[in-house]
């Protein structure tokens, strides 16, 4: 069996890591290439590039440079509109590419791409919006929902040959108050294609809710993974202690330490540092 | 020691050689025979369809050299995901075509009657057969590797060096000699992978003092 994939989203505007607010308001965080190198280092699953810039020969060279400064897989998303530019991000280092408003406007591009790369190597990247109990596809230029219904968009991108979905939702981007955790579920249930939920994770715990209600197959976080240090080890905790098989990388855990209610580590008890003295961790060996 | 990783216009060369430069050893690009044959060992990476990677090694000539290389001059062959694959006698992707004929068994569509996500994607630990006891000789007790893939090879049972937990077991990694394959991604997989990346330079080191 797989473990629930924990997937760090680097979007990236004007060349710069952001963070991204309701798909309209972003905020600088730094360089792309220094925080997936963290992420990296942290533990992460994935890496997925959310390139909002369209000058493709910047992209090309920022997933290059991500793709050299991480051991972990890479997706890269956007700005791909032709069948070389999707040659050019794979010899960049991208594993995967992924399409967003090719799916609308040129659903031959994500059948080709699906055909010459095989589909584990094809993302539909796709923005649902809630209307009372319903979901519907938002359009991203419109900045509203469309007529069409989240079950039926899934399946039509079925049928493009993507591989793999990553499910977002505009009106939770950057809120931080939790997932959409019913359309995931309802998302994940309508499809056999592995499934990605980003959005609305304010606090490690939201992430963990998720996973039990939807079981997705990997778990986005965004904006949170810059607010602190070694944030994905503590993601992993706060999924491990709900019970999901996540992966470990090495020997931090933080299994064994308290954190508060956004996830953060709080201050170990003073019996348990004095404890500490007497364990010797041996250096991990390659 | 140098590694060699086969050029035929497929893979994701770059990462490949960025694991190899974590562990210290160099690494070039090539598909000239002489320049293969100066490296202590080769790696065959591949992203992509099983015949689109078929017809660029056999325009290149590469499928007769490999042969050579592999089985007159006994360099260690390392495939990695679809350069797993095509070490197969055949696969079944887009239609029937010929593989390398490194290690017998045929590649087939993964189907799952459990429900099971496809492609298969993400982290998983494997088991290791006996097979396997060189190429896992460094695996870790917690290590998982990343997979990403449609088809699997359903090798012969003899050459099978691992296998995952998906719908039943499948097949993870396959050896035979001095050819080794991993369906997953070393070079993706952090330091598990890097410790089996590391499994493969010390056996090739030891093939090449023979």
């Amino acid at each position: 069996m797989n473990s629930p994939r924990l997937v760090a989203s680097i979007v990236v505007r004007d060349g710069l890591h952001v963070q991204s607010f309701g798909f309209r308001r972003y905020l600088p965080v730094g360089s792309p290439v220094e925080s997936a190198r963290e992420f990296d280092r942290w533990g992460v699953d994935e890496i997925a590039l959310i390139l909002l810039d369209s000058d493709l020969q910047a992209n090309r060279r920022l997933v290059s440079e991500v793709s050299d400064a991480i051991a972990v897989p890479l997706a890269a998303i956007g700005g791909i509109r032709s069948i070389a530019d999707a040659r050019a991000y794979i010899a960049g280092g991208a594993d995967k590419i992924g399409f967003n408003t090719a799916l609308v406007e040129n659903p031959a591009l994500v059948h080709e791409a699906s055909r010459i790369f095989g589909d584990q190597c094809v993302v539909a990247s796709i923005d649902l919006v809630r209307q009372g109990a319903r979901f519907f596809r938002w359009d991203y230029w419109k900045k509203n929902a469309s007529n069409m219904e989240s079950v039926d968009w899934i399946r039509e991108v079925e049928q493009m040959g993507a591989g793999e979905i990553l499910l977002n939702f505009p009106e939770k981007d950057g809120a931080g108050g939790g997932m959409d955790v019913e359309a995931i579920q309802q998302a994940v249930a309508s499809t056999n294609l592995p499934l990605v939920a980003v959005g609305g994770i304010g606090a490690t715990a939201h992430a963990a809710e998720c996973f039990q209600v939807a079981k997705p197959s990997g778990i986005g976080v965004g904006n949170r993974l810059a607010h602190f240090e070694q944030s994905i080890l503590l993601f992993k905790k706060a999924l491990a202690d709900s019970g999901a098989p996540v992966r470990t990388a090495g020997k931090a855990t933080y299994s064994d330490s308290p954190t508060d209610t956004e996830g953060r580590p709080a201050k170990k008890s003073e019996e348990f540092l004095a404890d500490l003295l007497f364990h010797r961790i041996e250096p991990e060996k390659i | 020691m140098r590694i060699g990783i086969v050029d035929y216009g497929l893979g994701n060369v770059g990462s490949v050689r960025a694991a190899f430069q974590r562990l210290g050893v160099p690494t070039f690009l090539s598909s000239i025979p002489e320049e293969l044959e100066a490296a202590d060992g080769l790696v065959l990476p591949g992203v992509g369809a099983f015949p689109a990677a078929m017809e660029q090694i056999r325009t290149r000539g590469l499928d007769s050299i490999l042969s050579d290389l592999v089985y007159k001059k006994h360099k260690p062959l390392l495939g990695i995901c679809l350069g797993m694959q095509i070490l197969a006698d055949w696969g079944e992707e887009y239609g029937e075509c010929k593989g390398l004929g490194f290690i017998p068994g045929r590649v087939r569509k993964l189907q799952s009657h459990a429900r099971r996500k496809i492609p298969h994607v993400g982290w998983s630990a494997v088991s290791v057969l006996p097979a396997g006891t060189a190429m896992f000789e460094r695996m870790a007790p917690d290590d998982a590797y990343y997979f990403d893939h449609s088809f699997y090879f359903d090798a012969d049972p003899a050459c099978r060096a691992a296998t995952v937990s998906w719908d039943g077991e499948i097949v993870a990694a396959v050896a035979r000699g001095n050819v080794w394959g991993a369906q997953f991604h070393p070079e993706k997989s952090q330091n598990s992978g890097l410790r089996l990346l590391k499994a493969f330079c010390l056996s090739a080191s030891k093939e090449a003092f023979q």
